[in-house]
């Protein structure tokens, strides 16, 4: 199935929740669960994969939360399709390098989603613009209080829900945060704030999530425990964790703003710059660059874009979306090209 | 000295382990030895009187095609060293399986070995009876670490008759 034109033009969680958000640019609350009696996907057999499947699907269809959302079943499905989901954080990499019975489910509005047997038999994603875990949890928590009418999920009293890795067992609860802590980052002061976080059972990785590098001044802050500490204690843990964080990075960027004003506001202005008037950009270069814009925004030295025409554009200049825009495959090159060409005309309006 | 499985004949036999420099000692009579194969001196390696109590391996006299059961999930297969290797379990089963080397693991890397939030809330009276099955089964594990062997064999015994009653569901 091919993914509808409107995919490309409604940028789905992007919008919802609080998009006007100096720093925070998104909340996401993901959860695992198993099927009981089937083995894990990633041990699981073809005839299980299909079974796992078919159970997901079927609870899928009967959970009134999900309002019959679209289904896509990875094999049937070009690459450029999948990588679009991927950029989108709709799916992982993981899922978007297709396989047997790898299928997922997305809303209306693409901000919830139900990723079926990637590492976990389901994998429940919800998404949302701004500082908002609990309303994010109060959505994942009803889709998954509607899947189960379906489906007996595999739990214990000791363990919790049991998930293929035992990092994800008990809640299954996954929630990240956004941030964008350029302040912290220019002082030089992000790794002893960080440090002093991840000693409390929350871990601090890129844009893309695990194993990703640091781009564009964009941190992921999530939790690390699952077992042990129940989904609101999470939630409440890295609320409390977040607001800190944010006093620091405001804090580090009033003293910039008194000690380096003009060094701040030139790096605010070059961005500008060269996001008008280059030739050839890079996604890193691009997403380097927004983070100055950002700021810019921040500051009230720049009016515009939007916060949230500002958190399309790091998804849109990725390279699927440049492909799926142009209706055609771009080599590396083209891309480069593609891209500094899309965000002079988006700069210019 | 009563047998401390059937309860009923008086122990003729008499075992110890020494395991990870744990003593375990089981006090069985001559029926019990002969229908679970456990035949004193002749005793094989292989079996342990841990894992016996524990009811995680079902111990029968094939226990020679069984070396390094206790390693290998009796579910779905997947050996303790496939999910080092990996970092992904097999199955539920495989928590249980596992349990005395995922606990330290757990420790470290969570906050505590105990479960604390949402509970699927179906009501549904064949999975309460399987939750308590493996919730009495930690404990019986616990019980037998403790050498607290009287709890164990009472533990045991529930849990032989809440299989009993999921065995009218069609599940073992």
């Amino acid at each position: 199935m091919d993914l509808p034109k409107t995919y490309l033009n409604e940028y789905g969680w992007l919008s919802t929740g609080k998009p006007i958000d100096d720093l925070v640019i998104s909340s996401r609350i993901r959860l695992a669960r198993n099927i009981e009696g089937i083995p894990f996907s990633q041990w699981a057999s073809s005839t299980d994969l299909k079974r796992i499947s078919e159970q997901a699907k079927k609870a899928i269809r009967n959970a009134e939360s999900l309002d019959n959302p679209d289904l896509f079943c990875m094999d049937d499905m070009d690459p450029t399709d999948r990588y679009f989901l991927a950029e989108r954080n709709m799916i992982s990499r993981e899922l978007a390098k297709s396989g047997i019975e790898r299928y997922v489910a997305i809303c209306k509005d693409q901000a919830a989603s139900i990723m079926v047997n990637e590492e976990d038999h389901l994998r429940l994603q919800v998404l949302m613009a701004g500082n908002n875990l609990q309303e994010t949890w109060t959505r994942i928590n009803q889709i998954d209080s509607d899947l189960e009418e379906s489906i007996t999920y595999s739990f214990s009293n000791t363990f919790g829900y049991l998930t293929a890795c035992p990092t994800n067992v008990g809640t299954g609860i996954r929630c990240s945060v956004m941030v964008h802590l350029p302040a912290l980052v220019i002082s030089r002061r992000i790794d002893k704030v960080l440090s002093a976080v991840t000693q409390m059972g929350i871990t601090v990785r890129g844009l893309s999530g695990e194993g990703s590098d640091i781009t564009g001044n964009l941190f992921q802050i999530s939790n690390q425990w699952t077992l042990g500490i129940s989904e609101l204690d999470t939630i409440s843990k890295i609320d409390t964790l977040l607001e800190q964080i944010l006093d620091q990075e405001r804090k580090a960027l009033a003293e910039l703003m008194k000690d380096k004003r003009s060094q701040v506001e030139d790096r605010i202005w070059r961005a500008f710059a060269t996001l008008s008037y280059a030739q050839v950009m890079s996604s890193n270069e691009a997403i380097e660059l927004f983070s100055s814009i950002r700021m810019g925004l921040n500051l009230g030295i720049l009016e515009k874009p939007s916060y949230n025409s500002l958190n399309e554009m790091i998804v849109r200049v990725r390279p699927a979306h440049l492909q799926k825009q142009a209706e055609r495959t771009l080599a590396a090159a083209e891309r480069d090209e593609y891209r500094a060409e899309l965000i002079r005309n988006w700069i210019k309006n | 000295m009563q047998c401390e499985i059937c309860k009923k004949n008086p122990a003729k036999i008499h075992i110890t382990q020494l395991k990870n420099n744990k003593k375990y000692s089981i006090h069985i009579c001559h029926d019990c030895s002969q229908k679970y194969g456990i035949e004193g001196t002749s005793i094989n390696p292989s079996f342990s009187i841990e894992q016996f109590l524990s009811g995680d391996v079902p111990f029968t006299k094939k226990q020679d095609d069984e070396v390094n059961a206790h390693q290998t999930c009796s579910s779905c297969g997947l050996s303790y060293n496939a999910f080092k290797e990996s970092g992904r379990l097999g199955c539920a089963l495989c928590y249980d399986t596992f349990s005395p080397e995922l606990k330290p693991l757990l420790q470290k890397v969570q906050k505590e070995v105990k479960h604390v939030g949402k509970t699927p809330g179906k009501g549904d009276a064949q999975l309460v009876l399987r939750r308590n099955v493996s919730s009495l089964r930690m404990q019986l594990k616990e019980a037998v670490g403790q050498e607290n062997f009287e709890l164990a064999a009472k533990l045991r015994d529930q849990i032989r008759d809440m299989e009993g009653q999921l065995s009218h569901y069609g599940i073992e």
